[in-house]
């Protein structure tokens, strides 16, 4: 048997699993990694994971993390596009998971795009 | 942490169409890819749009597969799971745009409806009750039990405007609060899940896609009247909805939401599962109650009324399942919530299960007050290879036609009754200028006569005297006469008949003569079937001009009564014909017409 707390605990778990089934708001950030062949090979399953991770450990709500293929500049990958509701779409390029997580705190987290590691 | 969640339909209709053999290919597929711990495979209940099945959704991204079978399992993990690209071929088509759709949400199907009974429908695993808890499951029974008294609870569920589903739409609350002031120990909360309209499954998606809201529902009812146990009757026919419903049954036991001393709050509630077999009349509330006590499935007259004797001729509530599905979100969000939704007199959502002669076979949830003509054009997509809407019939054997003038009609309960027919528990069956209307209303006249349970003569005798009639009717062997007498017969049956299924069982019959009396006078007059669908009124024919003497037709007749030399026309013996249609079906060169 379980008390009232235990079951706040399983709804609060579970909500981030089922969170990502909802396509129903446009009001939230996207995280798109490029994973054709070329991305893959220079590491974008890595980066991709550690995209998922940050997002889950910090808890950020209303940021999407998902996959494309080829951006067309496979010498650029793991390319990584951030889009923030309001703002224009910009373009990470050779991303690793220590850039990925710097991503995460400066840009997502307190909304000021990394410059050095933009598309030129 | 899954990255990425397969969604896969596990309702009736796919899984006919090897929706568990997709899951268990995926299974295998992702387990070979190394991929098992970063994609979720989960079996759903209904999406709504069991035309285009068996279907998968792919979150993150939201797409929307159909028509998908286990070979496309493999492009779908390389390509989509792996490399992101969507593989394109699967996407559903949207008729409207004609063009692939990413996603379920952006189809017009979706669009248009708005979900409350299927909230989590096809969003969750309803075999796993962490998933329900997720999405606020049980949210609205730790409210009730910690927060609010019985009464409190009847009060926003009458203020909700709530009316019950199952096609008569009596008020929930004031059913609540008959019961809970009856003064007794012992009292039930039922739920009828013994659904039996022909093409009605709005009740079966629900179980099957998420029979804890079911659950919770029921126990939230037990609070409010004071009861201490339940029982679901669901019809032996559901083998899936009562798997899934004995799951989750022991899940909740396990977890303490159901049984003794519920969350340490003091309150006990148990429930129990009761099979049907497959009675249609046990649909109707005195003869599903005798059903449970372990009797022959018949109605008994009415007062007393449930709340007052019912099961075990203790005070008893019984409700039907997209009834209960309801009511955890109104105890959430609140009454006014619910009652923004809807009509002035019929308030929230219904859910209809689409059928017939439409592009979008399937389960949408519309607003009350939504007009047929945007369920069928917009959210059904219309009526597929050119044909004419005709009618639509709503109520199921009790119901009736819903012609084409009244098209713009917003659907409430007290509007389809105001133009014939009932909201009735939601099937709604879309014909085409190809259906006969007096075979309409002859084929649920035979569903009656089958189903009548016999205990009252007006049923039992009145409906096979009047499927007699309508015999006559479509032989072409009646007269006015017989006609007039048929519909007074109607009138006897409606005001005599002893239960709800035999007063409403005329009611096909007075809706095609109220709307399509013309087609019943072919028949009679002109001892002509319009629609060319009445085989003793049809002959079929072989054009001269368009045969050119293959002989395909001929080796098909199961008769031998097409005859004729090849490469020159053939004819069809009328005395030997018995009219299948099959040398129809057969013909390539379109020579062969229906009189």
């Amino acid at each position: 048997m379980k008390s009232i707390a235990e079951i706040n605990a399983i709804r609060d778990k579970m909500q981030s699993q089922i969170k990502l089934r909802d396509n129903s708001k446009t009001e939230e950030t996207h995280i798109v990694i490029g994973m054709g062949t070329c991305g893959i090979k220079a590491g974008a399953v890595a980066v991709f994971n550690a995209f998922v991770d940050e997002v889950a450990l910090k808890q950020i709500a209303g940021v999407k993390v998902m996959r494309s293929g080829c951006m067309g500049k496979c010498d650029l990958e793991p390319m990584v596009e951030v889009t923030v509701p309001g703002k224009e779409k910009v373009t990470y390029i050779n991303v690793d998971e220590k850039k990925a997580k710097e991503i995460i705190e400066k840009h997502i987290l307190n909304g000021k795009a990394i410059d050095a590691y933009l598309m030129k | 942490m899954f990255r990425s969640s397969i969604l896969i339909c596990g309702g009736t209709g796919c899984t006919s169409n090897h929706s568990q053999e997709i899951r268990e290919e995926f299974i295998k597929e992702l387990k070979e890819k190394n991929l098992e711990n970063d994609v979720a495979v989960i079996g759903t209940g209904c999406f709504g749009l069991c035309a285009v099945g068996p279907v998968i959704i792919v979150y993150p991204e939201g797409a929307f597969y159909s028509g998908v079978t286990t070979a496309d399992v493999k492009e779908i993990v390389e390509e989509h799971l792996i490399k992101g690209r969507l593989v394109e071929r699967l996407l559903y088509v949207d008729k409207h745009a004609n063009s692939h759709v990413k996603a379920l949400s952006d189809t017009n199907f979706y669009k248009k409806q708005t979900r409350v009974a299927l909230k989590n429908c096809g969003v969750i695993d309803p075999e796993n009750i962490d998933e329900y808890i997720g999405c606020d499951g049980y949210q609205a029974l730790i409210k009730v039990l910690t927060e609010m008294k019985p009464q409190e609870v009847i009060d926003v569920i009458k203020a909700s405007g709530l009316r019950g589903r199952g096609g008569a739409g009596f008020p929930t609350g004031m059913k609540w609060q008959f019961a809970a002031n009856q003064v007794n120990d012992t009292k039930y909360v039922c739920c009828n899940a013994d659904e039996g309209d022909p093409g009605a499954f709005m009740d079966r998606s629900v179980l099957e896609g998420d029979p804890h809201a079911v659950l919770e529902a029921m126990a939230i009812a037990g609070y409010a009247i004071g009861s201490h146990q339940g029982y679901i009757y669901v019809r032996a026919e559901y083998p899936i909805a009562v798997q899934r419903l004995n799951v989750a049954l022991k899940q909740a036991k396990e977890y303490g939401l159901l049984g003794k001393n519920i969350l340490g709050t003091g309150f006990d509630f148990d429930l129990e599962i009761k099979l049907g077999s497959g009675a249609f009349v046990c649909g109707e509330e005195t003869a599903l109650m005798t059903s449970v006590e372990g009797h022959r499935g018949e109605p008994r007259p009415r007062p007393p009324f449930p709340a007052v004797k019912g099961l075990f001729g203790k005070p008893t509530i019984l409700n039907n399942v997209e009834t209960y599905a309801n009511i955890c979100q109104i105890i959430l969000k609140g009454a006014d919530w619910f009652s923004s939704m809807g009509t002035e007199k019929s308030k929230g959502t219904k859910v209809f299960a689409l059928g017939g002669k439409i592009t979008n076979t399937g389960l949408v949830e519309i607003p009350m007050g939504t007009t047929l003509r945007q369920v069928i054009e917009d959210i059904g997509g219309g009526v597929p290879n050119g044909k004419k809407f005709k009618a639509a019939q709503t109520g199921g054997p009790s119901g009736g036609c819903i012609p084409a003038v009244n098209f713009d009609v917003p659907i409430d309960y007290d509007n389809l009754i105001s133009i014939g027919s009932m909201m009735g528990s939601g099937g709604m069956i879309v014909m085409d200028e190809d259906n006969c209307m007096v075979d309409i209303a002859k084929f649920f006249l035979e569903f009656t006569v089958d189903e009548s349970c016999g205990k009252c003569t007006p049923c039992r005798i009145g409906t096979r005297r009047l499927l007699e009639y309508l015999d006559k009717i479509t032989t072409g062997k009646a007269t006015m006469q017989d006609l007039d007498d048929m519909e007074q017969l109607c009138y006897y049956i409606k005001a005599n008949a002893l239960c709800g299924l035999g007063q409403t069982a005329p009611n096909p019959v007075l809706s095609t003569l109220r709307y399509f009396r013309d087609e019943y006078e072919a028949h009679i007059k002109e001892h002509r079937c319009p629609a060319h669908v009445c085989k003793g009124l049809i002959q079929y024919k072989i054009d001269p001009e368009k045969c050119k003497g293959c002989s395909a037709c001929s080796r098909k007749c199961p008769v031998g009564a097409i005859t004729g030399e090849i490469k020159s026309p053939f004819t069809i013996d009328p005395m030997k014909c018995v009219k299948c249609g099959q040398c129809m079906a057969t013909c390539k060169f379109g020579a062969i017409v229906k009189e």
